[in-house]
């Protein structure tokens, strides 16, 4: 199959903080460089952009996230940078990567060097009633009201855990919504905690600031910030009418008895993040296990390589740390490219990098304060009754997969078995909850179980924009439709 | 539902019409189909092959669950689409939208 293409010293791939930082710092050693991204504005998740024909007269308004977007976004505008928006990339062959553009046709570029920055998704939490409307992550309910000025509902309950419990609900209220509960499946913060994240302020003050806003403008807007619960239904007719929660132990296993039922019309849950590592698993790249990091998270050394060469990665789709630590990991992923192409000494890079080194290590300390209070627990993946949905888009209920768990241990089999995970968003909602019912059934370890096997493409494509378009016509088509005698 | 006061110093997109299952109703450039169809109707934007309500949920194109008809192209994610005046959009429902029936899906 011939397909357009290009060469360029270094393709990166995904246009939020790290891939834009990456971009800007590998531009700025002398680099030519191709930037792509899905969407059609820059920035992620974290730093999305209004829509086109939104105007924003007064970007401090938006918030500190907007101008430090605007900041990274206006790095990439170089004559080394190639932005290519709305470009998917679908797979990867050695150092060539097969883009997708404007979901119609497909291109080839052939980099020196590729860095992956393919982001995180929100941990899916499968419980009953997960998949009626009105039920929403927290990334899809923060789009719609940070970009698109619109509200997911007027009694929203927030279910979740981590610094983005306390700071969405603030948000949402200061938009003038009307968050009924929040409910944090951590504990609250104890005296050694606090004693804990102190120690580790250095370099993290801002942080720290923020969270206590934000709690700040929860206690006065009275809403009930309720800690150790947990949502463990959704019900309605139609859409969501309700949610029940109950508190959970430090395992995040539900008490029985402790269940409370709050009227609504939204749910918002934000149980972390999840990386996506569907392009460094096709790539060939090393994995490691960190529920923390958001489970499946790519092995790097000092310079953000990855397990194959040439191939580096960065932010958090290689462990989810947040956008600080994506912007630091993603300029050194790019000295570590400079200085192995040549275009950085050693010593050019060391120096450039050790002021990068000193905060992620300071981020990470303060990471490790908080592990305590905002620990993923395995009760997350047991919420599911018989009757509960697992697999979205092939509609498999938990009932349907059990019998292919009890079969089997690896999750690649029970796929085969029951194409749960075969659907439209690849397994991404679902494959995770599955690892941990089959660990669970047959008592082990989430982390000891293999991934299922990474496939071609990325990201779902229409036949049409993957077919040759120089095919030759052999008549097979006119044939058809104009029989001969 | 509705569509929230933008913090000072945003202003939505301008006001242009759409065809929502063939009434004629009011969204603004810059929106996505996600958010319009959410500020007027609320989050439920299609029905599975298997009957069940489904909506808005990841709102950044992972999900697969907005899929709704777009000028005639079926499973369009609406979360990944902009408003643009005069757009036709339909809610899914089933295979019906796909003009598929029973029969022919092969995957039912």
């Amino acid at each position: 199959m011939s397909l357009p293409r290009s060469t360029t010293d270094v393709l990166v791939v995904g246009g939020g903080p790290a891939g834009l930082a990456a971009a800007a710092q590998a531009a700025a050693a002398g680099l030519m460089v191709t930037l792509v991204d899905e969407r059609v504005t820059l920035g992620g998740q974290i730093y999305k952009r209004v829509g086109p024909g939104f105007a924003v007269e007064d970007p401090r308004a938006i918030g500190r996230d907007y101008a430090a977007g605007n900041h990274l976004i206006a790095a990439v505008d170089s004559p080394r940078i190639d932005v290519r928006l709305r470009t998917t990339a679908l797979a990867i062959e050695g150092m060539t990567v097969i883009l997708c553009a404007d979901e119609s046709h497909t291109v080839a570029v052939e980099a020196e060097r590729i860095v992956l920055a393919p982001g995180a998704y929100d941990r899916p939490v499968a419980f009953p009633g997960w998949t009626l409307p009105g039920v929403l992550t927290a990334g899809g309910a923060q789009t719609l009201v940070k970009t698109q000025g619109v509200l997911p509902g007027e009694r929203i309950v927030f279910a979740g855990s981590g610094p983005v419990a306390l700071a969405f609900p603030a948000q949402l209220h200061h938009l003038g919504a009307g968050v009924v509960t929040v409910c944090e499946a951590g504990p609250p913060p104890g005296p050694s905690d606090v004693a804990a994240m102190l120690r580790a302020a250095a370099g993290n003050l801002s942080l720290l600031r923020d969270a206590i806003g934000y709690r700040a403008e929860l206690l006065r807007a009275r809403i009930p910030l309720r800690y150790g619960r947990i949502v463990v239904a959704a019900e309605g007719d139609g859409r969501i009418e309700a949610v029940v929660h109950a508190a959970v132990d430090r395992e995040w296993r539900v008490i029985p008895g402790s269940e409370e039922r709050v009227a609504c019309d939204a749910l918002c849950l934000g149980y972390g993040f999840l990386p996506s590592v569907e392009l460094p698993r096709l790539a060939g790249c090393a994995l490691d296990e960190d529920e923390d990091l958001g489970g499946a998270v790519v092995r790097l050394d000092e310079w953000m390589r990855t397990t194959v060469p040439n191939i580096h990665a960065a932010g958090d789709g290689t462990g989810v740390e947040g956008s600080l630590v994506a912007i630091d990991e993603g300029r050194l992923a790019a000295l570590g490219v400079a200085m192995d192409l040549g275009a950085l000494t050693r010593e050019a890079a060391e120096e450039r990098a050790r002021p990068l080194r000193r905060r992620l290590r300071q981020r990470s300390a303060f990471r490790s304060a908080l592990r305590r209070m905002h620990r993923v627990g395995p009760g997350i993946y047991e919420l599911s009754t018989p009757d509960t949905m697992i697999c979205r888009c092939e509609e498999l209920t938990r009932a349907r997969i059990d019998p292919a768990i009890a079969a089997s241990t690896d999750p690649g089999v029970v796929k085969g078995l029951t194409r749960a995970g075969m659907g439209l968003c690849q397994g991404r909602n679902c494959e995770r909850t599955i690892a941990a019912l089959i660990a669970r059934r047959h008592g082990l370890e989430l982390a000891s179980l293999p991934p299922t096997n990474p496939r071609l493409p990325a990201r779902p494509v229409s036949l049409g924009a993957i077919a040759d378009q120089e095919i030759e016509d052999h008549g097979f088509f006119t044939a058809a439709a104009e029989p001969r005698d | 539902m509705r569509r929230a006061t933008l913090p000072a110093g945003v202003r939505r997109g301008p006001a242009v019409t759409v065809n929502v299952d063939g009434t004629p109703r009011q969204a603004h450039l810059g929106e996505t189909v996600a958010a319009a169809l959410m500020a007027d109707g609320g989050p439920a934007v299609r029905v599975t092959r298997g009957g069940e309500p489904r909506g808005i949920y990841c709102g950044m194109g992972v999900c697969f669950e907005c899929l709704v008809v777009v000028d005639g192209v079926p499973n369009t994610r609406a979360c990944m689409t902009w408003i643009r005046d005069g757009m036709d959009i339909r809610h899914m429902d089933g295979l019906a939208a796909a003009g598929l029936t029973k029969e022919n899906d092969h995957d039912a």
